[in-house]
């Protein structure tokens, strides 16, 4: 299956998806005007990746901000994770610059509604 | 002026035809570029020549360059710079204000007077006078800046002085420039008097109410990110710096999905934004019109997330986070909450009637700088 790369701009995150590379990656800022819109291409190439996945996926995050529309959109991805908990080994890993309490917060937040294996990454900078 | 009349003139004043926008805060290179990206983008949106948008921009970048300067380091809060144009009735009116020392204000009025009294022909003899002989002063500046703004703008340029003490002043320095060319039409009434006025008032209460960044203009993405820009050139600590930039983020983009508005000429998005600090709290605070009808909507929305007890408010944002029936609209119906949450203090509003129609929505977020 095709990889899909997009690169970071100001208000939107850069998003590295490769199934043969087994990457699988969100990072940088997210709080477009409308999320859904930047993310439904992103929603669709991972409901694709499930039909035939990698034996193990760990989904990173490495978020420095995010608004509300895209909290949205990190709960459905976690959603779709989940479903496809018995098909493949799943974690998230999720990164957090230093002292961001906040987005410390947010990763256990997901971890508990989700049920989904989390693993914690204090990194210097995203 | 009272705090709400303020408010209220202050929006009311941000028509099409008048207040577009107003900086107050630091002036690093940095943010200098930041703040004209942010102007720039602002000029674009009216619909006039692109000539006279260059010269407009070309007048904002003179006039930042000249605060950077002639301001004398290091600054009190009371003693921070500003920057603010104004369109009204065909012209543009560019305010910029600093402090400078006493002792170099007689030169620096001198300099300004001696170019108001100099027609154009005259006044492009003395920019070619003043480019060969190539005296610049210790911070670069030739006096050309100035020249350049008068030369520019077509206009005199106007200049206030307020002495804050026996060593400094504050010095406001403003230029019109026509939207109308000469010969086109008649000449557009000159309000530049009273534009100055309006801007050294506006500053005093800036200063009065603690404000540390003010911004006042139509509200869309692409502002809401040169503003993040601007947040994260400031001095603040990353994790202030972060909350700001969320919570900022989310009272922004609940202004333009919900405060378009088309009111006495008034189109978009108009709202108030301003960061000020208070009782060792800083404050967040929106204003922008919304109708008479969604008041009692947004009241017991922030009504009921105030009531809540802390375990309350988790619950209620987990709930909404993973209500996926609310995802077919923009909104992810979690700003409130989320402000809530981030800000650990309760949410503040007021209401003031406008018109059958509108009111104006005044929403304050309180945080700990820390």
């Amino acid at each position: 299956m095709d990889s899909l790369t997009i690169q970071h701009t100001d208000e939107t995150p850069s998003v590295t998806l490769d199934k043969a590379k087994g990457v699988f990656r969100i990072a940088d800022n997210s709080y477009p005007d409308d999320a859904r819109k930047f993310f439904a291409p992103v929603l669709a190439w991972i409901e694709k990746y499930f039909e035939e996945p990698n034996p193990e996926t760990v989904f990173e995050f490495a978020l420095s901000y995010f608004n509300t529309s895209s909290a949205k959109i990190i709960t459905k991805i976690l959603n779709i994770l989940k479903e496809n908990n018995t098909k493949t080994a799943v974690k998230v890993r999720w990164c957090y610059e230093a002292d961001d309490t906040d987005m410390q917060k947010s990763g256990v937040r997901y971890q508990q509604l989700s049920g989904v294996d989390f693993e914690f990454v204090e990194i210097e900078s995203v | 002026m009272s705090e709400r009349d303020f408010i209220l003139e202050l929006m009311q004043s941000t028509g099409n035809e008048d207040l577009h926008y107003f900086y107050r805060g630091e002036f690093t290179q940095s943010l200098s570029h930041q703040i004209l990206s942010l102007a720039e983008k602002n000029i674009d949106k009216d619909h006039i020549s692109s000539k006279i948008k260059k010269r407009v921009f070309h007048i904002m970048v003179e006039s930042i360059q000249n605060i950077s300067r002639h301001q004398d380091e290091p600054y009190k809060p009371e003693e921070t710079a500003i920057f603010g144009i104004q369109k009204k009735s065909e012209h543009y009116y560019i305010t910029t204000g600093n402090v400078i020392e006493n002792a170099k204000t007689e030169s620096l009025c001198g300099k300004l007077d001696k170019i108001n009294n100099l027609d154009q022909e005259e006044l492009d003899a003395f920019y070619r006078e003043v480019l060969s002989n190539g005296q610049l002063s210790s911070k670069g500046g030739a006096g050309l800046g100035l020249i350049e703004m008068a030369r520019k703008s077509g206009n005199k340029l106007k200049y206030a002085l307020e002495t804050i003490s026996d060593v400094m002043s504050y010095f406001y320095l403003h230029s019109s420039i026509n939207t109308i060319t000469l010969g086109e039409a008649p000449e557009p009434p000159d309000n530049s008097a009273y534009s100055l006025k309006y801007m050294t008032d506006l500053h005093k209460f800036i200063i009065k109410h603690n404000i540390l960044l003010i911004y006042s203009t139509v509200f869309d993405q692409d502002s809401l990110l040169s503003l993040i820009q601007i947040l994260k050139s400031r001095a603040d600590t990353p994790n202030f710096r972060k909350k700001t930039i969320s919570l900022m983020t989310e009272m922004l983009q609940n202004i333009i999905h919900h405060g378009d508005i088309n009111i006495g000429g008034i189109k978009g998005s108009k709202g108030i934004f301003y960061i000020a600090e208070n009782g060792g709290l800083n404050e967040l605070t929106t204003t922008n019109y919304i109708q008479n009808s969604s008041i009692e909507k947004i009241k017991s929305k922030i009504d009921y997330i105030n009531s809540l007890s802390d375990e309350e408010r988790e619950d209620y944002y987990n709930e909404r986070l993973f209500d996926f029936r609310m995802i077919t609209t923009k909104e992810a119906g979690l700003g409130f909450i989320e402000m809530r949450i981030k800000s650990k203090h309760p949410l503040e509003y007021s209401f003031q009637k406008v018109d059958d129609e509108y009111s104006l929505f005044k929403f304050t977020i309180r945080l700990k700088n820390n």
